[in-house]
């Protein structure tokens, strides 16, 4: 689904495609202070999660998903290790 | 005497699975496809069906349904084999009623102790 | 095993002659795309057989090699003679190795590095960056296995790598003895194959922890190019793994280490850990398990330390380790060669007999399935409980009247099983071993002379152009036979005998029924089921609607049917572009087809019906249909139509201006589908192929093409006309009747030339014009050649009426292929060639 901006922070939701990244990446470099709202994202396509892992943008509501534990893990630490459980 | 149903539509994988599953006390049909395996069983007496999912006619999880759905088949154990691997492929798979899911290819033992097990004996 | 091995050969030897043969005319005459399409297709049939048998060398080398093909034919990679050289070697070898196979001289072994060094060599056309880079680890020499207790030294370093404490993470999750250590390095260009490394890798079988490097990216990066570096930790076996990763081959490395020497390699961290502990609980229960094997208490131990407080890392891991049930005789070993081997034991017991009341291989993981479906949400009694029972009843040799007590027994007997030595894992490692001394006796059996008689066959190999050719004499005989009752006629009008005539005509009702025979039966030579061009389709689907997301499955009918060899490719152009825009912009996604109330699950039907001399095929979809509307819009605004035509037209004449040329709905060019091509093309191409399409849809319900094609390249009845004194042919089908007018009897109405023939008004083509030749003016009168279509009557204005033949009209090829205004030609007796005119496509030039 796509993404939705708002002023200051991306919403995104259910699952985000190759193409949102472009989009999203300007939108986070040109406002480093912006923020993602990861509340209702399932899963996204790697180029996606590249950008969050290399512009490691502050996340205002974390996902709801288990299935992102990684993610949030990631982007919490300074690592970007995880252990599944 | 055990009988098994082999329904996969390439030949070749046929002959493979017949020749791991065949044994003295056990026949073995085989089926082109979900359609033909139907006609097969129906007066048949089937103890075990190994089902191919990618079939033309009728693919391997309308065959289980259909399976399921029949009065007389609906006791058989089936065991799906097939070339996808992702979990909800097997998912699948378990909805449509097979008891089992395997992956091609098949480890050979596998397949044979699996078949052993399901049949009860060794 | 022999005879399937020897089939399998027998039919990748051929795969493996026809793409050399490719593969040479490539180097004398260019690449071209249907040569490197035949060749991936055989290297890609060849390595799928080949992965029924052990032979993993070769399969992986013709993995490789496909790849590199699959990259030429997606002009990703320039074709060059170095490839074409390096395929060559390819081929040359997988040749040698059939060789081997056949003797029973093959020796796995060696074939690892030729396997690896080629496959390199290959890939490193693909992406010359992964030139020197990954590989699955190949030689097991080089691998830990049960007779050593140490890891690699690459191994030992990746695990640091990642971190200091991996290795006893590791060894405390896991449960078998496979592991491993994964660095998967994803391309930079891989999305653009599709890829999606970050999933691929959280979907690994037996993941426990990973890394994903991701370096920081600056404001002008290329978000389209994958950077990442991911690094993982699991417990499968190395098949299951190489198999999921299967379409990555080349982009990661794999390690593979032993529970066993994992454990070696925390002898001393374990050790350590608990002496800093200094407890004095967990010491003597430790002591206690080194003497006496007994590892309750310190299992018991070891969790109530772990529960009461939180540890750092080592300690945590290691108190985990010690909380779960393992075998801890390697803190006593000094790293002996071929110790205690755990693994041989234990699966020596677990491949023959269960030991005490233990379960047989893969018993356990049977059952536990069966516990996992009675225990689902969508359990249903009624449909699953009697197979579940019958199955369980034959493993556990009981009867169960219902589900409690069928649960009971399960559990029960998987308890008796979690105190038994063999784990599946190793049981998965005896039947590998056990995988290749079979490949032994194949062997043996091999090097008999199996080969000796290759079972009488009842099929012919034909070279196609034989029949071609056999095809071009028939036709002429066809022509040939045409004159004899001409010379018939001469014989009595000029020769005077009419006695001599009658014998001639008796004698030419002979050879024309014979000569029709004759052509049926070379027809029927060239005749294929439909099957083969359909039978490439659902994978076609499965991939793209993965692609998409979407979920969708094709039912096909009538496979069947029968098409002439040479214009069932021309069937498979237009269907796969209807496929994939049913795929496209059909059907719609999971959820948006779940809001509009229908099944997840799009369909597609694909129906083919034969019908006299022809063929239906039929592509439904249950997707969102084609807006009468929107096409309405769009037409009017790309200027196919009016705005008078947009108040004017009604929704079915709507919906078929798809078919006008130069429309395109989609507003993104979908690169899945192509060109985004659009259903003029469609139609041109059906058109061709001397067939019709139509197409109904309804909004929200579906859309359905119909293609009507003719069958084979039969005996068409053709009339024959001059224009600028050239010969042409209207298949006689068509033809109403020839009239011959003055030119005052021609009217012009609203621009357009009219005829009037018994009230009925005919507009008129002039031919001349719609084929490019100089205008004949000042005539008197005209020929007119009177057509009927599914849009009316017609008259083209000719030059001159010739008679009526027979002849076997051939399709467009060459040069000629582009002129949508013929639709064949034809062959004439006295060697000229007509030219078979397309009247839908010349009408709608001139009119």
């Amino acid at each position: 689904m796509p993404i939705t901006y708002k002023k200051k922070v991306a919403v995104l939701t259910g699952h985000c495609e190759i193409e949102e990244a472009e989009t999203l990446f300007s939108w986070l470099t040109e406002d480093t202070s912006r923020q993602l709202n990861l509340k209702t994202l399932t899963t996204a396509h790697t180029a996606v999660f590249q950008v969050l892992l290399c512009l490691r943008p502050k996340v205002s509501v974390q996902p709801e998903s288990s299935e992102l534990y990684w993610i949030v893990e990631m982007l919490q630490s300074d690592n970007n290790k995880v252990w599944c459980e | 005497m055990k009988t098994v149903m082999i329904v996969d539509d390439a030949s070749t994988v046929r002959m493979f699975h017949k020749m791991l599953v065949s044994s003295d006390d056990r026949v073995v049909e085989e089926a082109e496809n979900g359609v033909e395996a139907l006609e097969k069983a129906i007066g048949t007496h089937i103890d075990l069906f190994l089902v191919d999912v990618n079939m033309p006619k009728m693919d391997g999880y309308r065959l289980c349904k259909e399976i399921r759905q029949n009065e007389l088949l609906r006791a058989v154990p089936i065991i799906m084999i097939s070339t996808e691997s992702a979990t909800q492929d097997a998912q699948r798979a378990y909805q449509c009623g097979a008891n089992f899911y395997m992956t091609k290819p098949v480890n050979a033992d596998s397949l044979k102790s699996v078949v052993s097990a399901v049949l009860g004996g060794s | 095993m022999s005879e399937l091995l020897d089939v399998f050969i027998g039919e990748s030897r051929e795969n493996l002659e026809s793409a050399s043969q490719e593969l040479v005319e490539i180097q004398t005459s260019g690449p071209s795309s249907d040569k490197v399409d035949k060749i991936f297709r055989d290297l890609h049939t060849i390595k799928g057989s080949s992965d029924l048998f052990d032979i993993k060398p070769l399969t992986r080398l013709a993995h490789a090699a496909e790849d590199l093909l699959d990259s030429v034919r997606a002009k990703e990679v320039d074709y060059n003679d170095e490839i074409g050289d390096l395929l060559l070697e390819a081929l040359d070898q997988i040749s040698m190795w059939f060789d081997e196979l056949e003797n029973g001289t093959q020796n796995l072994a060696e074939w690892q590095p030729i396997s690896t060094d080629l496959s390199a060599q290959l890939r490193a056309f693909i992406d010359p960056s992964q030139a020197d880079a990954s590989t699955t680890e190949q030689t097991p020499a080089a691998q830990a296995d049960s007779s050593t207790n140490e890891i690699a030294d690459s191994v030992a370093t990746a695990l640091d790598a990642f971190d200091d404490n991996a290795d006893i993470a590791l060894l405390s999750k896991s449960a078998s003895s496979d592991l491993y250590v994964m660095e998967y390095t994803p391309d930079e260009g891989c999305f653009f194959r599709g890829e999606d490394p970050v999933n691929v890798a959280l979907a690994l079988p037996g993941l426990h922890a990973f890394e994903i490097n991701a370096p920081a990216m600056a404001a002008d990066a290329d978000v389209y190019q994958c950077v990442l570096k991911i690094t993982a930790l699991g417990e499968a076996s190395e098949d299951t793994v190489v198999t999921h990763m299967a379409y990555y081959e080349g982009q990661y490395t794999l390690h593979k280490l032993t529970q066993q020497a994992l454990k070696y390699r925390c002898k001393d961290k374990i050790l350590d850990s608990v002496a800093q502990l200094n407890d004095e609980a967990l010491n003597d229960a430790l002591k206690t398990a080194r003497e006496t094997g007994d590892t309750n208490m310190l299992q018991s131990t070891a969790g109530l330390l772990l529960a009461s407080q939180t540890h750092p890392m080592p300690t945590k891991a290691v108190l985990s380790f010690l909380s779960s049930d393992n075998d801890l005789t390697f803190l006593d070993d000094d790293k002996q060669l071929g110790g205690p081997d755990d693994s041989a034991d234990d699966s020596a017991s677990g491949a023959d007999e269960p030991s005490k009341e233990g379960l047989l291989p893969h018993e356990k993981e049977l059952l536990t399935q069966q516990l996992a479906l009675i225990s689902s949400e969508g359990y249903s009694a009624e449909f699953m409980f009697p197979s579940i029972s019958m199955l369980v009843g034959n493993v556990l040799k009981q009867t169960f009247s219902d589900e409690a007590e069928l649960i009971s027994a399960i559990n029960a007997a998987l308890e008796d099983v979690q105190n038994d030595i063999p784990e599946i894992q190793d049981v998965v490692e005896t039947t590998n071993a056990i995988n290749e001394s079979e490949m032994q006796t194949a062997e043996d059996e091999a090097s008999q002379p199996a080969k000796a008689e290759r079972q009488a066959v009842k099929m012919l190999k034909v070279d196609q152009s034989k029949i071609d050719y056999l095809m071009d004499i028939v036709g002429e005989l066809t022509v040939a036979k045409n004159s004899l009752p001409y010379l018939a006629k001469q014989a009595e009008e000029e020769g005077g005998s009419k006695k001599l005539s009658k014998q001639i005509k008796a004698h030419f009702s002979i050879v024309n029924r014979l000569t029709e025979s004759l052509q049926s039966a070379v027809l029927q030579i060239r005749m294929v089921p439909v099957s083969h061009v359909f039978q490439r389709y659902p994978r076609l689907v499965r991939d793209l609607s993965r692609k998409l997301d979407k979920k969708i499955e094709l039912c096909m009918q009538g496979e069947d049917t029968e098409f002439d060899k040479n214009l069932i490719e021309s069937l498979s152009e237009p269907l796969i572009h209807l496929l994939r825009n049913s795929i496209d912009h059909g059907i719609e996604s999971p959820e948006d087809r779940i809001e509009a109330g229908k099944p997840e699950t799009g369909r597609i039907d694909l129906i083919a019906t034969p019908l006299d001399d022809s063929v239906i095929i039929e592509i439904r979809d249950d997707g969102k249909g084609i807006d009468p509307h929107k096409i309405k819009l769009l037409a009017f605004q790309k200027g196919v139509i009016t705005e008078s035509q947009l108040e004017s037209i009604d929704d079915n004449e709507a919906l078929q201006l798809i078919f006008a040329a130069g429309f395109s709905t989609s507003e993104q060019v979908s690169d899945l589908s192509g060109r985004g091509v659009g259903m003029d093309a469609v139609k041109t191409m059906v058109s061709q192929a001397g067939g019709s399409i139509e197409m109904q849809s309804e909004v929200g319900v579906g859309s359905t093409f119909k293609l009507l094609l003719p069958q084979t390249m039969s005996v068409n009845r053709v009339m024959m006309f001059e224009v600028n004194d050239q010969m042409f042919g209207v298949s006689m089908d068509a033809v109403v009747e020839t009239v011959k007018v003055p030119t005052q009897d021609i009217q012009r109405i609203r621009n357009e030339n009219v005829l009037v023939i018994r009230d009925k008004l005919i507009p008129l083509c002039n031919l001349r014009d719609a084929l490019g030749f100089e205008p004949d003016g000042g005539k008197e009168e005209h020929s007119i050649l009177v057509v009927s279509t599914p849009q009316g009557e017609f008259g083209l204005i000719i030059d001159k009426f010739h008679e009526g033949i027979d002849v076997i009209q051939k399709p467009l090829e060459g040069v000629l292929a582009g002129y949508s205004h013929f639709s064949g030609t034809a062959l004439l007796g006295d060697g000229r060639v007509l030219l078979i005119i397309n009247v839908q496509e010349v009408l709608s030039t001139c009119l």
